[in-house]
């Protein structure tokens, strides 16, 4: 994680907010601020991922970078992290499903390595959102922080990993949450980059994401015989703790089994979930997490090869 | 891990952890020193940015795939195309008034095409 931290009370020192105007509506009260770029604080990541996994740079088949801040387009950010690693022999990726750019590349590359595509990968989730916020609109200034975190899958002959993932879009919404100011349409049109507008729907973001994601936490447990009283933890994406609230509830399963870091590192967008979420938790006899001896932000997440 | 993003994208994975919980190595692998305080950071950004002013046409001109311009309404007034409610966020009198060389204006010709086509 990026050490630079930002609080509710520095937020205020610009924009007509309060700690208290922002804890109450978001949960939030800090978050962090990158000083280096997507890609250097993705290599970090990845290179105590490699550490944990103990496994070479040179073996890395397969790099995906899930996120939407990329410090370039051409060339893509995938390969700035295999340069920086020294993974020479990676398949190198981009993969941009906004906030759930690192849930996404888990799933693509489980099932890469499935189909004995490749042997093993580095699953990224990176945002520096910093860099193009609009600062002047508290309404989304408040809620986003940077960061980064890496996980290696390998190839397994044991039941373990990700076992099934449900993965969908609500295309009618997508109006809803709009980054003005980033794609070809704004090319030529005397937009100057790094300025963006927002357009941020707050109430239909907040029924359609916890519609979608109960929904889909669901149907992934009844697919595979899982009961709510069976899951030990919940690891959900950090945008608001009334979301993450609402959907515990509807999915029937008690907030003591559900991860929260949005007060102290904000909505990181696809870095929330693999980030701040490895901390040590006894399931099911297990301890899951990041060992305390794993440097921070890496771990390693095996998975099941089935052919 | 059920998670959304814009899109509006969702998902939901089931993961069950492996044998081995513990790491088989570490790495010094550090981000460089940071000397500058977060609040710094952000209004070295800041310093930069004018979306509400120099950018802001620019940025709210472009029209979307989800957006029905046949039955679309613009400030009062009824418009059948992409450059009619372009005309009109512009203040001007036509369509034909619009530049015509703008490269943004020939991506909206090529989208409003295709969104005739659909």
């Amino acid at each position: 994680m990026p050490p630079a931290v930002l609080t509710n009370d520095d937020l205020s020192s610009f924009l007509d907010t309060s700690d208290e105007w922002t804890t109450s509506r978001t949960g939030m009260r800090e978050r962090r601020i990158s000083h280096v770029s997507a890609i250097d604080l993705s290599a970090v990541a990845s290179a105590r991922a490699l550490a944990c996994a103990g496994m070479e740079a040179a073996d890395v088949a397969l790099i995906i970078y899930g996120g939407v801040s990329n410090d370039e387009l051409v060339p893509n950010s995938a390969s700035g992290v295999q340069l920086a690693l020294g993974a020479t022999k990676a398949a190198a990726i981009d993969l941009n499903t906004a906030c759930t750019s690192f849930c996404y590349g888990l799933a693509t590359a489980t099932a890469m390595i499935r189909t004995g595509m490749v042997r093993n990968a580095i699953v990224i989730g990176v945002e520096l959102i910093s860099r193009y916020m609009d600062w002047s609109n508290r309404n989304v200034a408040v809620l986003f922080g940077d960061g980064a975190a890496a996980v290696v899958l390998q190839a397994s002959d044991h039941e373990e990993g990700m076992l099934g993932s449900v993965l969908g879009c609500d295309a009618e919404a997508r109006q809803s949450l709009r980054v003005r100011g980033i794609g070809c349409t704004y090319a030529g049109r005397d937009v100057n980059f790094g300025d963006t507008l927002w357009d941020f729907d707050g109430q239909v973001i907040f029924k359609r994401a916890v519609h979608a994601m109960a929904d889909a936490s669901t149907r992934v447990m009844r697919d595979h015989g899982i009961r709510a009283e069976q899951v030990d933890l919940v690891v959900p994406h950090q945008a608001n703790l009334r979301i993450i609230e609402a959907v515990a509830k509807y999915a029937q399963i008690p907030m003591e089994k559900v991860i929260v870091t949005v007060q102290k590192y904000g909505n990181m967008s696809a870095a929330t979930v693999p980030s701040r979420s490895w901390k040590r938790w006894k399931v099911g006899g297990l301890l899951l997490g990041r060992p305390s001896s794993c440097r921070r932000s890496a771990v390693v997440l095996p998975t099941a090869r089935c052919l | 891990m059920p998670a959304f993003g814009g899109g509006l994208t969702y998902c939901s994975l089931l993961v069950k952890w492996g044998s081995r919980v513990t790491p088989l190595g570490t790495s010094d692998r550090e981000l460089p020193p940071c000397t500058e305080t977060a609040l710094e950071l952000v209004n070295e950004v800041r310093a930069t940015q004018d979306p509400h002013g120099r950018s802001l046409r620019g940025l709210m001109a472009p029209v979307f795939v989800e957006s029905p311009f046949a039955t679309e309404t613009v400030s009062g007034r009824s418009v059948s195309s992409r450059r009619d409610a372009l005309a009109l966020f512009f203040d001007e009198q036509s369509a034909q008034d619009l530049p015509r060389r703008r490269l943004g204006d020939r991506l909206d010709e090529l989208h409003l095409a295709h969104l005739l086509v659909r």
